[in-house]
């Protein structure tokens, strides 16, 4: 019986042991590995109260950026006072829903009015040097017809990225570059067309 | 004498759990773990979706290797569950599923217990067939990218620990909920109700990785054994097993999770679970 | 009780079964266990990991029921 015992409590101290271990390098290694990642969805605080007072706040500028865009011509934010609304795609190579509502993107693109035009941006092409996922989105755009300019995501755009949880996610800017309305998380095209035609009708 | 199986498993089994779900501080800002260690594959369930996961899904590597454009077969997950299948077979489901854990700990939730039709289990290989096998490969679209359709219409643990941990982080993904996320919650209700009444339900009737594990308890390293000369035929092991698996008739069953309940249980000690074969030595 | 007639006419046959049956065994785990290694890393040399790191990092509404 005390021989039972006392291999129990060895036992027990073990896995207890193992235990800590295991929760300790898990919580211990989060900050410090998604600091370190350059992946833009990966800040462990701070996302949520960012979040809601995007929401709340009317008008919040877009930040300003340069990139390149999927042809290799430089863009800046300049690209969105060209029209009175941008409808802003947030899409990935990896991401299925994203790939499927291209086509659909590539056509609304052709027969929306003048006024409104649709920029992709692009969150998975890892600088310069990947060329893999640059020839695959490239691939994806050209299969699914579409025309309208897809900008590859750098650094600049890390304070919006911060608050992109998944793709696809579109967001709506004015002329003014000010993003205006609540983002579309999810491919819903026909959300996104009800939205542009709610705008221009309150203009 | 021993330790009793039910506690070291236990004990096992939650060690397991926070090994796979460590990073418990993302579900703060609802965010994922975002390093290297997430290429590699958990043994048991646990969906990647989850704040805290520190490791991939094996079943949602499969899908998303099979799924993706640049591959229709994977070899490395394929190569994993191999690895697993045959030191551990269905021991993984018992001992490191942390789905499995979560099952187990609902049963105990005081309701009259029921025994499962035996049809039922034959529903997990058509999930795995179909939904994992079959749907990530066939249902592409214009790209040849398909849908990891298990996850994405079946899977409870996805819904619980990805779903509903980042419902509750983003107002934002509250408004992209859907139909589909309406399937998965009854599908999830289901389980959690199926849970209380039937022992580990999920695992037995849809579980696609069980299903997988367990055609490989007939050769597994780890395994079961009844040693016919010790055994004295009173029926203790197959009356205690959770699984309805009579050990003595069936050692080597695809529903056997060597959770160690018959070998607690036989009066005899003619049940031994390991990995060496202890009965070999009895025959000469 | 109707069990212990039965098993002790399946006893010797489960002798010559176990004895069979564990020859049998361990080539099958071998082989089992050389393919696996095989294929892991065959499926990591040709970028299969990234994959899976890539799905499993970014958070898929597809996985979590959204779409």
């Amino acid at each position: 019986m005390k021989h039972k015992a006392t291999r129990m409590k060895k036992y027990v101290t073990l896995c207890a042991a193992l235990l800590s271990v295991a929760v300790l390098a898990g919580c211990a290694r989060t900050p410090a590995e998604n600091r370190n990642t350059e992946n833009t969805a990966s800040s462990a605080a701070g996302g949520n109260t960012a979040e809601t007072a995007q929401a709340e706040q009317e008008s919040v500028a877009f930040p300003s950026f340069t990139a390149t865009d999927l042809d290799g011509n430089t863009v800046t934010e300049s690209i969105f006072a060209e029209k009175d609304l941008t409808v802003l795609n947030i899409w990935g190579t990896f991401c299925g829903p994203c790939i499927g509502e291209m086509p659909d993107l590539g056509a609304w693109a052709k027969e929306m009015p003048d006024n409104v035009q649709i920029v992709g941006l692009i969150i998975d092409i890892n600088g310069e040097e990947d060329t893999e996922h640059r020839d695959l989105a490239v691939d994806i755009t050209q299969q699914a017809g579409v025309g309208f300019t897809n900008l590859i995501a750098n650094a600049d755009f890390a304070p919006i990225l911060k608050d992109v949880i998944g793709v696809p996610t579109t967001l709506f800017i004015d002329g003014d570059g000010n993003i205006v309305g609540d983002p579309i998380v999810g491919a819903d095209v026909n959300g996104y067309k009800t939205f542009v035609e709610d705008y221009l009708s309150g203009q | 004498m021993r330790i009793t199986y039910a506690i070291k498993r236990k004990l096992l089994q939650i060690i397991a759990f926070c090994c796979s779900n460590a990073h418990v501080l993302n579900f703060k800002g609802g965010r994922l773990y975002t390093g290297k260690w997430k290429q590699f594959c958990n043994p048991g369930l646990n969906c990647y979706s989850c704040p805290a996961a520190g490791f991939a899904c094996p079943i949602g590597a499969l899908q998303a290797v099979n799924s993706s454009m640049q591959f229709s077969f994977s070899f490395y997950v394929t190569g994993l569950l191999l690895a697993f299948g045959v030191l551990l077979g269905r021991a993984v489901c018992g001992w490191l599923c942390p789905f499995g854990l979560l099952q187990e700990l609902i049963h105990k939730i005081p309701s009259p217990k029921r025994k499962l039709k035996k049809g039922f289990l034959s529903i997990k290989y058509i999930v795995l067939v179909v939904f994992v096998l079959i749907l990530p490969v066939a249902a592409t679209d214009y790209m040849g990218m398909g849908k990891p359709a298990f996850c994405q219409y079946i899977c409870p643990a996805g819904t619980l620990e990805g779903g509903l941990s980042l419902l509750l982080a983003h107002e934002s993904l509250r408004k992209a909920v859907g139909a589909l996320f309406s399937l998965k919650m009854t599908i999830l209700a289901l389980t959690l109700v199926g849970c209380v009444f039937f022992y580990r339900f999920f695992c037995r009737t849809l579980c696609p990785l069980g299903a997988i594990y367990g055609l490989f308890n007939k050769i597994s390293i780890f395994h079961l054994e009844v040693d016919s000369h010790t055994c004295i035929g009173c029926g203790k092991c197959k009356d205690v097993c959770g699984m309805e698996v009579d050990p003595v008739k069936t050692p080597d069953s695809a529903e056997c999770i060597r959770c160690g309940a018959c070998v607690d249980a036989c009066p005899t000690g003619a049940v031994h679970l390991g990995f060496s074969t202890k009965c070999k030595k009895n025959l000469s | 009780m109707d069990n212990n007639t039965n098993l002790k006419f399946v006893s010797p046959c489960r002798k010559k079964c176990f004895e069979i049956e564990n020859h049998m065994k361990t080539p099958i785990r071998i082989v089992g266990l050389l393919t696996a290694c095989a294929f892991v890393i065959y499926g990591f040399a040709r970028g299969e990991a990234a994959v899976v790191l890539n799905k499993a990092v970014n958070i898929c509404l597809e996985c979590i029921g959204l779409g």
